[in-house]
């Protein structure tokens, strides 16, 4: 039997649709690692600060700006000080800027006094070395030009050794290097969100506690909406995300059986 | 106006489900173009202009020079004669990256790693337990498969290997199924972009 591949992007179109067309919700359940990583930051005194870097591009935000939008809700609803940056990826300055943005205004926090965007600095893994050294020698300004000595950050933090949390929101290697160069070598705690495809790749840092919490993808930030009681985009397309893995479970199964049943006529 | 364009560019990059057209190849070089402008225009703001130019001409920081002419000496790959010169700022580069790899990455993804396996039973649950004898079996397992140098005649010996294998197409498993989760997702959002930008248009 030989499927068209058109009918399978139709059916997959079909499954996805239909869900959210008629709103269908399904219950999620919070794991582990999501719970670990939602407490690091619930165990923050108000007036902490945390630094957030943002190590994705505009191609990934379907699932990191779901987890970027539902942390900074938290971060902000805790009384927490905030650090954003995104020295490794240039792309992802202002797209998350404006998310930030809209969420601090919404609940009455002042950029340059409750949150800080230092943007893009070029330099990767060297950058990451002296952010644990020295802050304001990478970046004297934030992204929009303030200079730092003049705020009450270069009071509080000299470095990030100095934040009590450190959140990698990534799709690629950064929180392996920002473990390597920052959080391992000044032992600053750190938590990552990452996109599903590199999920799998840090449950050995979760396992040895390296790192204190881990999101993966459309469904760790679906997990994180739940354990703040929000409606997110996230929860929104777990009913579609479901009901599409049902449908790629049915072809794989199909796809074995027509495989072996044709091995098997053949001899 | 914003709306409809992304709507088009949308359908355009769509239209490939269907076989290639000039309507994909149209925004696919768009895309390509943009990002490239972009990208240059911002790390020549957020690296020349405010890591140089700014720091020695306006903050008198003369020591800026240094690493400057060595990140200029790149371009003399675009001279026959001088190309030698843009060895030096590479050979820069590679001694200062290792230097700066092995130790930490020694440490983050090997040691802490190792140390992490090694763990006191005592005060865990039976599951805990479990859980971490099955690390333990999978580890090595998964290592005694890539011990190459050894033969692996004897029945015993083929199946420690296998049981390697066998974790490891566990891990493969997982990393795939986690991928198409990814993909799910990024189509996902593009049909809800798409219905917000035909709401917001009608």
């Amino acid at each position: 039997m030989k499927l068209h591949r058109r009918l399978v992007y139709f059916l997959l179109l079909a499954f996805i649709l239909v869900p959210m067309l008629f709103g269908l919700t399904f219950k999620v359940k919070p794991t582990k690692p999501v719970m670990t990583f939602f407490d690091s930051v619930a165990e923050l005194s108000p007036g902490d600060y945390i630094a957030v870097t943002l190590s994705f591009d505009p191609s990934t935000k379907a699932e990191l700006v779901p987890m970027l939008k539902a942390l900074t809700e938290n971060i902000f609803e805790n009384g927490l000080n905030v650090i954003f940056l995104n020295p490794q990826n240039i792309n992802i300055s202002d797209l998350g800027f404006s998310v930030i943005s809209d969420i601090a205004s919404k609940n009455g926090k002042i950029e340059n006094s409750d949150w800080y965007y230092l943007g893009f600095v070029p330099g990767d893994k060297a950058v990451y070395q002296k952010l644990g050294e020295d802050l304001y020698s990478v970046y004297p300004a934030s992204m929009h030009g303030v200079k730092l000595n003049s705020t009450k950050l270069y009071e509080d933090v000299k470095n990030l050794r100095d934040v009590k949390l450190l959140i990698d929101l990534a799709d690629g290697n950064s929180t392996v290097d920002l473990l390597t160069y920052l959080s391992t070598k000044y032992d600053v705690p750190m938590a990552a969100g990452v996109t599903a495809v590199m999920a799998s790749e840090y449950y050995p840092y979760l396992e040895s506690g390296q790192l204190k919490g881990l999101l993966g993808g459309l469904r760790g930030a679906a997990e994180y909406e739940t354990l703040l009681n929000v409606s997110g985009r996230a929860r929104r397309g777990m009913a579609a995300q479901t009901l599409a893995h049902i449908l790629i479970m049915l072809l794989v199964l199909m796809g074995n059986i027509e495989y072996f049943m044709s091995k098997r006529k053949n001899g | 106006m914003v709306e409809i364009i992304t709507l088009i560019l949308m359908l355009f990059v769509l239209s490939f489900l269907m076989g290639d057209n000039p309507f994909f190849k149209f925004t696919e070089r768009l895309i390509v173009g943009i990002s490239a402008g972009y990208g240059f225009l911002k790390l020549f703001d957020d690296g020349f202009i405010k890591k140089f130019w700014i720091p020695l001409f306006q903050e008198g920081q003369y020591w800026v020079i240094i690493p400057g002419l060595l990140g200029m000496m790149f371009f003399f790959t675009f001279s026959k004669r001088w190309n030698f010169l843009a060895k030096y700022p590479l050979a820069f580069l590679l001694g200062t990256g290792v230097g700066l790899e092995i130790g930490p990455r020694i440490e983050t993804s090997i040691l802490r790693q190792i140390n992490a396996t090694a763990v006191n039973f005592s005060g865990m649950s039976a599951g805990q337990v479990i859980n971490y004898i099955i690390i333990l079996i999978a580890l090595l397992t998964t290592m005694y498969y890539f011990l190459f140098v050894l033969r692996r005649d004897r029945p015993a010996e083929k199946l420690i290997a296998n049981i390697g294998i066998f974790f490891m197409m566990l891990g493969f498993g997982a990393s795939f199924g986690y991928t198409i989760m990814g993909r799910i997702s990024l189509l996902i959002e593009v049909i809800n972009i798409f219905f917000e930008k035909i709401t917001s248009i009608f």
